[in-house]
């Protein structure tokens, strides 16, 4: 029974199950096709496990209780295959089979203990063999369908890609699933030896093959380091081991600090023959990688000497023709006027290089910088955006004839070159391998790249100052801008200064070096001022007057900049000084030009409307006149009234007018008589609360008058006419129903009042001329009645006349707040 | 029937007066203050005379004459200006171009009613 050719194909299953497992699981698996991939192998390290404790059972009854629970990992095998190939293939297979699966594996868990899968165990020759169960044969049955379906699928995969990695990928998992299956079917038969272990066994091993050649899970470096690290132990090991024995044989030693020195005296040996092991090995697992890396460390070092482009571009397409053994090379680069890419470099090509030019704003060129990585010429066949790439644009690429287009980008991801790969010189295509190589490479170029064109920049740049440094002296000896250095002290000296600067300042050159620039100007006082600024700011505008060597004065214009140190410290002021009196003396007639025509404007613009609101009055005066005299109709006692009550209302306003006007006349000539006396605000309040009533009929009028106001010093009759001015206005301009509050408080030896109201507001560019005798009230609230445009200048002048002063604060929908100040006093 | 005038004039005693004479005088009337309303109302009324002061609060009485002389609807119907001001030049030209008739503030019963009878073609 102790068979070893029985007992250890499950182990070897087992051990190969658990290094393909402990590697898959090492790499952190993330997509789905891992984790399925994993529960394969879980569940053939298990089903390996438990069919070894079947066969080494001392007897039958043991084995029919392995043998019952071995079943489960058996049947969940095909299971799991079959979702393993629906999630190779994205899952675009039938569904409801997987589903079935799973119910048919319950179905097992729980059929399994009854004698309808596995009725008994018999010995046979080989060793314990289960007699199958009635239930069995459909169940073997489906398990067949599933292990199909699942080829089938992986092959119709198959069939359907063209991409050669990927058919043979799938050509081994099929070759890899075959294997079990086949071995299965012995399984049934009890007289014939159980091979489906042996099926195991190879699924295992060709599902490594696939990974190790055709990069199934991704995972073949760690594969390769495995294997590595296990050569190298072995290679230790071995001298290890040779060396203890020879000491036993020989020295007849066993005590334990003669491991220790062998462990020594092999370290010591082993370092250099370990390093020169390491490099072997990863020559002959990492070949492509190892000749790469040394190609790119070395142009690496050269490329820092290198700043020119042309030959840093051809010392890059050596290398990649080199590194990857390719039969062309193309490096295109962006050309500097127009960015189009054009080939700058190219190698292996027999040919001269051609014409060949990728327009910036082409489709395959704006594809290239919004996407990451390489690009081969079977995938330009396949993307969507790229088929319908102009002929200039496929003629072009067709002309280079590449295999692969490497874009080369910034770490910002700007595109800074393309590198094009024609055929490999061994005729096979790029592998995934290779592809990574280039973009790992390419990150490198870019930064290489950019040093080299920073640096040609750099230089055509110094150039460039170099000829305008020349024009630019001209420049500065003939300009009439004056140009100085000076020193930031509060006299100030002058360290340098251009010939205009003499010419503008009437002074030699020697004579303003050896000078003050205070001695220059009209006001001395002015310079620490100007210091402060300076400092502060680091660049002023500044205009000022200068005296010249002759006497007369100057008006300039200077943009003075302070240099500063790297602690902040002002060494000195550079300067460009304008002379501008001219332009001052012609800017200074526009203005008064200007006050002269605005003063005409609003002269006539008072006289006609005076004139109108004399006109107005009059109108309703005549009009209702006329309507009593018309002979043609008869008006009744009421009509009668009504009309000579107009006409002795618009004579009152006639007259209101008239005394308005007159005001004015007196403010202007600074004639308004005031008859002063003590009066008490409230007072004063008092005499005209019915006139305010009057005025303030359709309004909510609220007072907040302190009663311990002191008492003020002014003519009365005045201060009313103030007051009912402003109510009326804010009556006219704010809403029926709106609150208008008066509100007076003592400030200092003044007492301050403020009228109120709730209405639109004033616009803020309206408020500055609100008070300016000529001012139209009209242009603030349109839609409302008009005055004579008057009212808030007599005011002002009231106001002023009492030693006050009247403004206005206002915001636009929230209402206005007119205030005033009155003199206290009068004791 | 009655011949509708409509007035624009944002004065109360001027429009009670002009209302109540034509009243009066066997016509119909509307009044309006702004020249929006009166562009309104023009539409909607299609009056037979427009009686325009020319200071109105909302805009210029002349840009009020341009949209009734502009309007397809209402350039058939005459249009006296009322005015307060002394005409300035491009007043008159205006004038000359597209009103009707002129009154003059202030100006008496009798000749406003001369004015509408002509503009009105009565007389």
């Amino acid at each position: 029974m102790m068979n070893l050719g029985y007992l250890l194909p499950p182990l070897v299953a087992a051990a190969i199950g658990v290094i393909l497992l402990v590697t898959v699981l090492v790499h952190k698996p993330k997509e789905r096709s891992h984790w399925v991939f994993s529960l394969i192998l879980i569940t053939i390290v298990t089903w390996s496990l438990i069919t070894f404790a079947m066969r080494s059972s001392p007897d039958v009854e043991r084995a029919l209780f392995w043998d019952r629970i071995v079943i489960i990992f058996v049947f969940a095998t095909p299971v799991l295959y079959y979702h393993f190939s629906l999630v190779l293939i994205s899952m675009r297979g039938l569904k409801s089979l997987l589903y079935m699966g799973y119910a048919f594996l319950i179905a097992i868990l729980v059929l399994r203990p009854t004698d309808l899968l596995v009725q008994r165990m018999e010995i046979a020759t080989y060793g314990y063999a289960p007699i199958l169960g009635l239930a069995m044969f459909p169940i073997v049955a489906f398990a067949y369908v599933l292990g199909i379906m699942a080829i089938y699928n992986l092959f119709r995969a198959y069939r359907a890609s063209n991409e050669g990695r990927k058919r043979n990928r799938l050509l081994y998992i099929i070759i890899a699933m075959l294997f079990p299956i086949i071995g299965a079917t012995f399984e049934i038969f009890p007289t014939i030896y159980p091979t489906v272990i042996f099926g195991n066994i190879a699924f295992c091993a060709f599902t490594t093959l696939a990974i190790l050649r055709y990069n199934l899970l991704d995972i073949q470096v760690i594969i390769r380091k495995s294997v590595f690290y296990l050569l190298i132990s072995t290679l230790v090991a071995i001298p290890y081991v040779g060396m203890l024995v020879l000491l036993q044989r020989f020295l007849e030693v066993e005590q334990w600090w003669w491991h220790a020195l062998t462990i020594l005296i092999l370290a010591i040996i082993l370092r250099p023959v370990y390093s020169w092991l390491q490099q072997r090995a990863d020559r002959v697992f990492c070949r492509d990688r190892f000749d790469y890396l040394r190609a790119l460390d070395r142009f690496s070092q050269e490329a820092q000497n290198i700043t020119n482009l042309e030959e840093l571009g051809l010392r890059m397409v050596e290398l990649v023709r080199g590194a990857l053994r390719s039969s062309s090379v193309y490096l295109f680069l962006p050309s500097k006027d127009e960015g189009d890419l054009v080939v700058v470099s190219y190698t292996g090509s027999e040919r001269p290089s051609p014409q060949i030019v990728l327009r910036k704003s082409s489709m395959f060129v704006k594809w290239l910088r919004t996407h990451h990585g390489v690009l081969s010429a079977k995938e330009l066949d396949v993307i969507s955006q790229l088929q319908s790439l102009p002929l200039t644009d496929k003629s072009a690429l067709e002309k280079i004839g590449g295999k692969l287009y490497v874009p080369i980008k910034t770490r910002d991801g700007g595109l800074v070159g393309l590198l094009v790969l024609g055929e490999k010189l061994s005729q096979q295509s790029y592998s995934d391998e290779d592809g990574r190589l280039l973009e790992a490479l390419s990150n490198h170029l870019s930064i290489n790249l950019e040093n080299a064109r920073l640096y040609s920049d750099v230089l055509r740049e110094v150039v460039e100052r170099k000829q305008s440094e020349e024009k630019y002296r001209g420049l500065v000896e003939n300009i009439k801008l004056g140009i100085y250095r000076a020193t930031a002290d509060p006299q100030g000296r002058f360290l340098e200064v251009n010939p205009a600067m003499s010419e503008i300042l009437g002074y030699s050159r020697e004579e303003l070096l050896s000078m003050k620039v205070t001695d220059l100007y009209v006001r001395p006082e002015e310079r620490r001022q100007l210091l402060e600024k300076v400092v502060a700011q680091d660049r002023i505008v500044n205009k000022r007057r200068f005296r010249r060597k002759d006497g007369t004065e100057i008006m300039t214009l200077a943009t003075i900049t302070a240099m500063k140190d790297s602690h902040g410290k002002v060494l000195y002021f550079d300067g460009i000084l304008e002379d501008i009196t001219e332009q001052e003396k012609a800017a200074q007639k526009e203005r008064e030009l200007h006050i002269l025509r605005e003063v005409d404007r609003l002269r006539s613009e008072l006289q006609s409307n005076v004139s109108h609101e004399l006109r107005t009055p009059l109108a309703s005066i005549k009009g209702f006149t006329t309507t009593l005299l018309r002979s043609d109709v008869k008006w009744s006692e009421e009509e009668r009234t009504e009309y000579l009550k107009i006409i002795d209302q618009e004579a009152d306003r006639l007259a209101q007018l008239i005394s308005d006007l007159l005001d004015i006349a007196r403010i202007e000539a600074g004639a308004l008589k005031l008859s002063r006396q003590k009066y008490q605000l409230t007072q004063i309040m008092e005499s005209i609360a019915y006139r305010l009533a009057n005025l303030t009929r359709k309004h909510e009028v609220k007072l907040e008058i302190p009663a311990d106001l002191p008492s003020l010093f002014v003519d009365e009759m005045r201060v009313i006419q103030v007051i009912a001015n402003l109510m009326e206005n804010a009556a006219k301009f704010s809403p029926e129903g709106s609150e208008i509050t008066i509100e007076a408080k003592a400030v200092e030896n003044e007492v301050m009042v403020s009228v109120i109201d709730r209405g639109q507001g004033i616009a803020p560019e309206l408020t500055g001329n609100l008070f300016d005798r000529y001012y139209q009230a009209r242009r603030v609230a349109d839609g409302q009645k008009s005055g004579t445009g008057l009212g808030l200048s007599i005011c002002k002048g009231i106001v002023e006349a009492h030693g006050g002063r009247i403004w206005v604060e206002s915001k636009l929908g929230e209402g206005s707040k007119f205030s005033f100040t009155l003199p206290t006093g009068g004791d | 029937m009655a011949k509708k005038i409509l007035v624009i004039d944002d004065e109360l005693p001027l429009r009670q007066l002009v209302k109540l004479n034509l009243a009066a005088s066997g016509y119909e009337v509307r009044t309006v203050t702004t020249g929006q309303e009166g562009l309104k109302l023009a539409e909607q009324e299609k009056p037979h005379l427009i009686l325009l002061d020319i200071r109105i609060p909302d805009m210029s009485g002349w840009e009020v004459l341009i949209a009734l002389k502009t309007n397809r609807k209402l350039e058939k119907v005459p249009v006296v200006i009322m005015t307060a001001s002394p005409p300035t030049q491009e007043d008159e030209e205006i004038r000359a171009l597209r009103a009707d008739g002129l009154l003059n503030k202030p100006f008496s019963v009798e000749e406003l009613l001369k004015q509408v009878k002509t503009a009105l073609g009565e007389k």
